[in-house]
């Protein structure tokens, strides 16, 4: 039976290959691996280019969805800073990620660059790449671009495990004092580190 | 659709800075909107060679010239973003309309537009018709033979619609340098 839930949600993995064929991450809550994010569902909270070429656009490089909201482009550019910042994400690949979402902000806080790339977008969408590119399916799984969240969802229970159908909103984890909480899986780590900003 | 990448295009220029073609697209000054029709395969150019395989040579020289500034769609029956930089030869007929409306997707501030043909299009009323809807100016280049003029006329049309400049290039024979003086004209 679906239920909808708040998921108080402190990392999320890489997606895998874990239920048979379904690629899908799992995510930490209350101290353990508790809850399965389909990768279909991520991407499409993410706003992911559909296959075949599997790659985040800029706006999912910000965890948003293509949009001309500058406000929102702005504190979507914020919230991924903060999550990537060298200085407090622990990861490999932290500080090309950091990067990859200042080159994105760079090109969608103009409105005229902005206006090409989307337009660009719109072309591209207009052509089979898998054509262009003989695109073979990466072997890694999707990557949700927010490591951790107050995430309402839709799912089902199956033991242990909440299998989410659908992301419907991914707040940040606030404190009383207005830090937000910012989490990373340091190599080696039993659990994730946890920091306030 | 053309697997070919030359120099210069939006594929080469995404795949040399490690991003996606939308990404590439945004120094983009100029869609050129190049007709691949049966009339194309006409061998009246370079050397006997066909106006569609000129136009090739001639716009891969544009680009190598201009990387990353110039964005091509290819169109006969239907019409085709070639991010590659070759617009496929397909034969067919000229719907002309069909490109402008794709070409619509990219009809922002900066960014002109160039319609190379070399004759009619399936229909003449369509085109200006979806034409009339562009904010940018339309410049037009024919590459028929001189003695066709209801080809030439209709771009001349077409371009004095919009603000734009209609100007010859017999035989597809100097279009690299017909739309370099376009643009920075």
């Amino acid at each position: 039976m679906n239920v909808t839930e708040v998921l108080d949600v402190r990392y999320i993995g890489r997606c895998r290959v874990r239920r048979g064929t379904e690629r899908c991450a799992v995510g930490w809550l209350d101290g353990t691996w508790r809850v399965i994010f389909p990768e279909p569902v991520l991407k499409r909270w993410f706003g992911v280019d559909p296959e075949p070429t599997e790659e985040a656009t800029l706006y999912g490089a910000l965890g948003i969805k293509q949009t001309p909201d500058e406000k929102l482009l702005r504190s979507a550019y914020r919230r991924m800073v903060r999550q990537w910042h060298p200085d407090v994400c622990k990861e490999l690949g932290a500080s090309e990620q950091f990067m990859r979402v200042q080159q994105a902000y760079d090109i969608l806080k103009e409105t005229n660059t902005r206006a090409r790339y989307d337009a660009g977008l719109a072309l591209t969408a207009k052509i089979n790449l898998a054509k262009v590119t003989q695109h073979t399916p990466s072997p890694y799984g999707y990557r949700s671009p927010l490591r951790c969240g107050m995430i309402l969802a839709s799912g089902r229970h199956g033991g242990k495990w909440f299998v989410v159908d659908e992301i419907m909103l991914w707040e940040d984890i606030s404190a009383s004092d207005g830090r937000v909480l910012v989490t990373s899986w340091p190599i080696g780590a039993d659990e994730p580190w946890e920091v306030w900003r | 659709m053309n697997n070919t990448v030359v120099v210069g295009s939006l594929s080469a220029v995404a795949k040399s800075n490690k991003t996606s073609i939308a990404e590439s697209f945004v120094d983009v000054d100029a869609v050129v909107l190049i007709d691949v029709s049966g009339s194309m395969n006409t061998n009246d150019a370079r050397d006997g060679q066909s106006r569609y395989d000129v136009a090739v040579q001639e716009l891969g020289e544009l680009q190598r010239a201009m990387p990353g500034e110039i964005a091509i769609i290819g169109f006969s029956s239907d019409a085709e973003f070639s991010p590659g930089g070759v617009p496929s030869y397909s034969g067919g007929s000229t719907d002309l309309a069909k490109a402008l409306r794709l070409a619509k997707l990219a009809d922002v501030a900066g960014v002109r537009f160039i319609v190379i043909s070399d004759g009619q299009p399936n229909s003449e009323r369509e085109a200006l018709d979806v034409a009339f809807g562009f904010t940018a100016p339309i410049d037009t280049i024919f590459v028929g033979p001189e003695t066709d003029t209801q080809g030439r006329d209709f771009l001349s049309r077409l371009a004095q619609k919009h603000q734009g400049r209609s100007v010859l290039a017999s035989h597809a024979k100097e279009l690299a340098g017909t739309v370099k003086t376009l643009l920075l004209a």
